[in-house]
């Protein structure tokens, strides 16, 4: 039932200036889920994020968030509705503490909830608490990204998407950061949409997924079904024009 | 109203040939020399001071240094003699580290300080009042000789500019500004050229304000305000940045949209040409406009287009019956000949003796030692902050170690700077993979060609008859490279049109058409779908084959199982393991390690 | 003898240093949240200091002409970068290009300035007031005033930086702008809010040149820009605290070498100091020592 659909994307093209990088692109994400966007490179995934929050440029395509049209609309105010946005890379005010980092997060909330909401986020990744004085500048790539899923969890979006979490991180930590996501933010009630380059691991832990080739969606269907389409691995390994069945 | 005309036309070439100077250094070689009327005006006084006769009375109280009395054409090739040397010395001390936009301030910061210290002093170069009585350099400045003599002049700047702007050293110019650090690394002197480029638009400026100063007879501060070099910068904007022809008209623009100006407008003082208040606010908005609306200017400069022959099995979308057998499995590979290094010699090439690198209180790399053999691919892995990177860059001299040293065939390498590693043979790609994104893909290629011999002094002089068949091999290899990773098709398309994945080919490309010995690639198939993947790992095996040695931190395991002889594992700054992939799997050290991340 | 000399040319320094203190924080601010060098704020010390001599000419009163001079420039300011600078920026300008830009329009306003107002030098120092002896230095009443402003307007500043939402907002905005909106801070409001204020500083630096400056013509600017440059660029760029101190060093520094040396060759070391700074030490200096809580750039 689409009133259910917590986001419900319609028809996107989208991409920067003149340039057209996705089209006719619909996704839809469900309360409590977790839904995967795959495909090679080039395919787009990102932009589909990118234009879903206001910072790439939508051409024609409707963006539903809860029933309410949110085509276009700027990022802040995606925010305020109950979205969160982990950006690719660059995710932490690099020169301030793990603290102020997850404050600024709670920019919107009133200092007594701001705390309140600091010390869940610290409960729920405890690793931070040794960090919280130093600068995220100085923290390894795994440890950065938790302090960027953790401010964006600061203001508890219904809604948290995220911009291929897992880039520059060991298999390991991967494998870790993806089930924190899965059963962590799940367990919260927190959707989450999430772009990921290794297909595999993601479509093993999410509920649904899209995939995503040369700008439009070629499947939708239960991650499990993605895992084992025939034609995956072509789409992966053979350079992407041979669609799965 | 000829006399007029010919105002006009030595204008015209006089300001061209400083606008020609000025678009090789900002147009093509990326720096903004926000104080080039400064070379301008040393032309000037220099051609004064050298044409002058020995303290001669100006009647203002002010004297001046020098006064040799020399030849016009002597006093003209001093001019840009001094030109050439404050343009060097100048890039010497300013051009190093400095931001592109600090640089710009620092020149315009210099320019107003020697106005001001000229204009305070009058014993150095008269003054406030200035230098006059000086002899035209013997042609008639009333004359059409002299327009004549001028466009000579600049017929011959033409030749001389375009073996800097165009061919293989233009390219070279062109990737410096658009990614230094990369071009860097592929063996470009980055210092040298921009000295290079600064004497040389030093050059041109000098031979300006000599011309003018023959020209007028005169030549003190109000004509040489900061302000002055707004006109040139504006005639480069308008005309076309990066193309000579663009600014020839951009300058017709200048003078004449400000000297028309002038009839029509209220002016100030007694240089019509350059200070009227109407003329310089439509001027600067008219410069904002094409900023705005045109920033390519009138006569943008044209990307080049090369031919190069399509195989017949033509652009991406056709698979190869080669692909689909699937990816690179074991090692069936043999021990190439090695090319380079003793015959049968286990030493390691390159080696990384007992480095330690600090940051404030953290030890990215601790008492590390590492080494590369020939002809073998050493993987380097480890969870994130194992300091991987850091010792890359250590390896590859963007980064010195606080303690221990590089090796290379034997020498101690610390010291040595990135862009001569990289001529020795010593070649990175970096993990941001910076394409030079205002050249085509075919050019970023073949700029990373190494020993071009159109670089060298004896290349810029004797012109395209010395390097032309190097060239044409240069642009052969580069066009097969294209063919082998599949991107034939974009071989004339901007770099800055590539996806991501694409990117990163073409930063492993480039370092494959160095023709390295040693070859450090930093996570090369980071976001890259795994058939691009493939690509990559045969392109490393052949590599590997020819003899090269190949460091590769990565994350993809797999990958790192399916090529790499050896495998380092690096945790917290140092060393924790070695050996094979498949036994490191099972170390129990190394899986802890991983686990905390 | 010697020394009242010297403590005068101290306390003056102090002075000028106070007054360059507000331009250079706000021009360092305008580099930390938008990442452009504005170089048009020369012109709109000038614009301030024209602004204010008309005003006083038509019988305003000096402090009353200050604050409508600021708010003027105050929001000329935000035009410029709403018009010019963020849409140059949006369509991939690099810092060089912008600073081309700010160049361009600095021609423009100060040559705009130069048609209506005239060539001439024009002077409105209001009355001076006593001297004083303030710490052992010589000053004016006027001098003190301003040294009281500008004291004020830094400490106003710094509570705003440090202690107001609107302050964290400014510090995410220029440390991250797409981060900073994805904490819900509307970016576009705080990018307009600070130029408004620094827009505010010029005008209130430009009025205190003037009224300071024995006379001044349309090239006024262009002069006490570099001395705010230089100023700022000891403090390390985008660091506010450093530029008050960097300010202060400049001022005093021109005052001294105008009573050791030579008047007319302060002008000369302020811009060798500048032009050592760019080319040794482009972090500066003072940043560090200022507690580098301000505004990266």
């Amino acid at each position: 039932m689409e009133s259910q659909q917590l986001l419900v994307v319609e028809a996107l093209t989208a991409g920067y200036g003149s340039l057209q990088i996705v089209r006719n692109v619909s996704i839809s994400v469900g309360p409590r889920e977790i839904v995967a966007l795959v495909g090679p490179n080039g395919a787009g995934k990102s932009t589909v994020l990118r234009a879903i929050v206001g910072v790439a440029h939508v051409f024609s395509g409707e963006v539903r968030f809860v029933d309410r049209v949110v085509t276009s609309s700027p990022l802040e105010e995606l925010v305020r509705l109950g979205v969160g946005y982990v950006p690719q890379g660059d995710d932490t005010f690099s020169n301030l503490t793990v603290r102020e980092n997850l404050e600024m997060g709670g920019y919107l909330l009133r200092p007594v909830e701001r705390r309140e909401r600091v010390a869940m986020v610290l409960e729920r990744w405890p690793q931070l608490v040794s960090m919280l004085k130093r600068r995220t500048s100085a923290l390894s790539g795994g440890q950065q990204k938790m302090v960027a899923v953790g401010r964006a969890m600061m203001l508890e979006p219904r809604l948290l998407i995220l911009d291929e979490p897992t880039a520059g991180l060991s298999e390991q930590l991967t494998r870790v950061v993806i089930e924190d996501i899965s059963v962590g933010l799940a367990r919260s009630g927190t959707s989450v949409l999430l772009v990921e380059q290794k297909a595999r691991i993601v479509l093993e832990t999410a509920d649904r997924a899209y995939v995503l080739v040369q700008g439009e969606v070629a499947m939708a269907a239960p991650a499990k079904e993605v895992l084992a389409a025939e034609g995956m691995a072509e789409i992966f390994l053979g350079g992407g024009t041979t669609r799965p069945t | 109203m000829s006399y007029y005309a010919l105002i006009l036309v030595c204008y015209l070439g006089i300001d061209t040939i400083a606008a020609w100077g000025l678009n090789l250094e900002y147009g093509v070689a990326g720096v903004a020399n926000l104080g080039y009327i400064l070379f301008i005006a040393a032309g000037a006084y220099s051609y004064a001071v050298l044409r002058l006769p020995r303290g001669l009375d100006l009647g203002t109280g002010a004297s001046y240094i020098g006064g040799l009395h020399w030849p016009g054409w002597l006093a003209i090739l001093g001019s840009v003699v001094v030109g050439a040397l404050l343009g060097a010395l100048l890039g010497l001390v300013a051009v190093r580290r400095v931001r592109l936009d600090y640089f710009a301030l620092v020149m315009f910061g210099f320019a107003i300080l020697s106005w001001t210290l000229v204009g305070a002093v009058p014993g150095f170069l008269g003054g406030q009042s200035g230098l006059f009585f000086i002899d035209d350099p013997g042609v008639s400045r009333t004359s059409w000789a002299y327009a004549v003599l001028v466009g000579i002049i600049c017929v011959a700047c033409w030749f001389v500019l375009r073996r800097f702007t165009c061919g293989p050293v233009g390219r070279t110019l062109r990737a410096i500004r658009d990614a230094p650090a990369a071009a860097a690394s592929l063996g470009k002197n980055l210092f040298g050229w921009r000295i290079v480029v600064q004497a040389v638009g030093g050059a041109f400026a000098a031979l300006s304000g000599a011309l003018l100063c023959g020209f007028l007879g005169a030549w003190s501060p109000p004509a040489w305000t900061s302000l002055e070099t707004l006109l040139y910068l504006t005639a480069v904007i308008v005309g076309g940045l990066g193309s000579d022809v663009g600014v020839l008209i951009g300058v017709a623009i200048v003078p004449v949209l400000i000297v028309q100006g002038v009839q029509f407008l209220p002016t100030i003082s007694s240089f019509p040409q350059f200070t009227s208040d109407g003329t310089m606010i439509l001027f600067s908005l008219t410069t904002l406009g094409f900023l705005f609306f045109r920033p390519q200017g009138v006569l943008p400069s044209r990307r080049p287009r090369m031919r190069i022959s399509t195989s017949p099995h033509g652009s991406l979308g056709e698979h190869a019956p080669q692909v689909a057998t699937g990816r690179v499995t074991a090692r069936p590979r043999s021990r190439g000949p090695k090319l380079l290094g003793q015959a049968g010699s286990d030493d390691a090439v390159l080696r990384a003796e007992d480095v330690t690198v600090r940051y404030g209180g953290v030890v990215a790399v601790d008492h590390v030692t590492f080494q590369a053999r020939l002809g073998t691919i050493t993987g380097l892995i480890g969870p994130n902050g194992a300091g991987k990177s850091t010792l890359m860059n250590v390896l590859r001299g963007t980064q010195s170690p606080d303690e221990g040293r590089v090796v290379l065939d034997g020498d101690d390498i610390s010291a040595v700077p990135t862009y001569r590693r990289a001529r020795r043979g010593l070649v990175a790609s970096s993990q941001l993979s910076e394409p030079f994104s205002r050249l085509t893909v075919i050019e970023n290629l073949c700029v990373a060609a190494p020993a071009q011999r159109a670089e060298r002094l004896s290349g810029i002089v004797t012109g395209r008859r010395l390097w032309r068949n190097q060239e044409q091999v240069i642009i052969e290899r580069a066009a097969s490279l294209l063919e082998e990773f599949r991107l034939t098709s974009k071989a004339n398309d901007l770099a800055s049109t590539l996806s991501g994945g694409e990117r990163k080919m073409l930063d492993v490309m480039r370092t494959l058409m160095t023709n390295p010995r040693v070859l450090l690639l930093d996570e090369p198939m980071a976001g890259v779908t795994p058939a691009l993947c493939d690509r990559i790992e045969r392109a490393m095996l052949k590599l590997a084959n020819q003899g090269v040695a190949i460091v590769v931190v990565e994350h993809d395991l797999a990958s790192i199982e399916r090529i790499c002889d050896h495998v380092v594992v690096m945790a917290s700054g140092r060393v924790i393991d070695t050996g094979k992939m498949d036994v490191l799997r099972s170390s129990e050290v190394v899986q802890q390690a991983y686990l905390n991340g | 003898m010697f020394f009242s000399g010297l403590s005068e040319a101290i306390g003056f320094g102090l002075a000028s240093g106070a007054v360059l203190s507000i331009g250079s924080v706000g021009l360092t601010v305008q580099f930390g949240i938008s990442g452009v060098f504005n170089l048009a704020y020369g012109a709109l010390l000038t614009v301030s200091a024209f602004g204010g001599y008309y005003l006083v000419g038509v019988g305003v009163n000096f402090w009353l002409a200050m604050i409508i001079v600021a708010v003027g420039v105050g929001v000329l300011s935000v035009v410029i970068n709403t018009s010019i600078y963020a849409p140059l920026q949006r369509r991939g300008g690099s810092p060089l290009t912008l600073i081309v830009a700010t160049l361009y329009v600095a021609t423009f306003i100060q040559y705009t300035v130069a048609a209506i107002a005239g060539d001439q030098e024009v002077s409105f120092a209001p009355q001076s007031g006593r001297e004083l002896i303030f710490l052992g230095f010589h000053l004016t009443e006027l001098q003190v005033e301003f040294i009281g402003v500008a004291a004020v307007l830094m400490f106003g500043y710094h509570i705003l930086l440090s202690r107001s939402t609107l302050g964290r907002a400014l510090r995410a905005t220029a440390g991250n702008r797409t981060l900073a909106r994805a904490c819900g801070i509307r970016t576009r409001r705080v990018v307009d809010f600070t130029w408004l204020i620094t827009g505010m500083m010029c005008g209130v630096a430009g009025m205190a040149l003037a009224a300071t400056t024995v006379a001044f013509d349309f090239n006024l600017g262009t002069l006490f820009l570099f001395y705010m440059v230089a100023g700022l660029l000891l403090g390390g760029a985008g660091h506010p605290y450093g530029a008050m101190i960097g300010a202060l060093t400049i001022g005093v520094s021109s005052q001294l070498a105008a009573f050791y040396i030579n008047p007319e060759l302060s002008d000369v070391v302020v811009f060798s100091i500048m032009v050592i700074i760019l080319l040794v030490r482009p972090r500066g200096i003072f940043a560090a020592a200022a507690g580098a809580t301000g505004l990266e750039s």
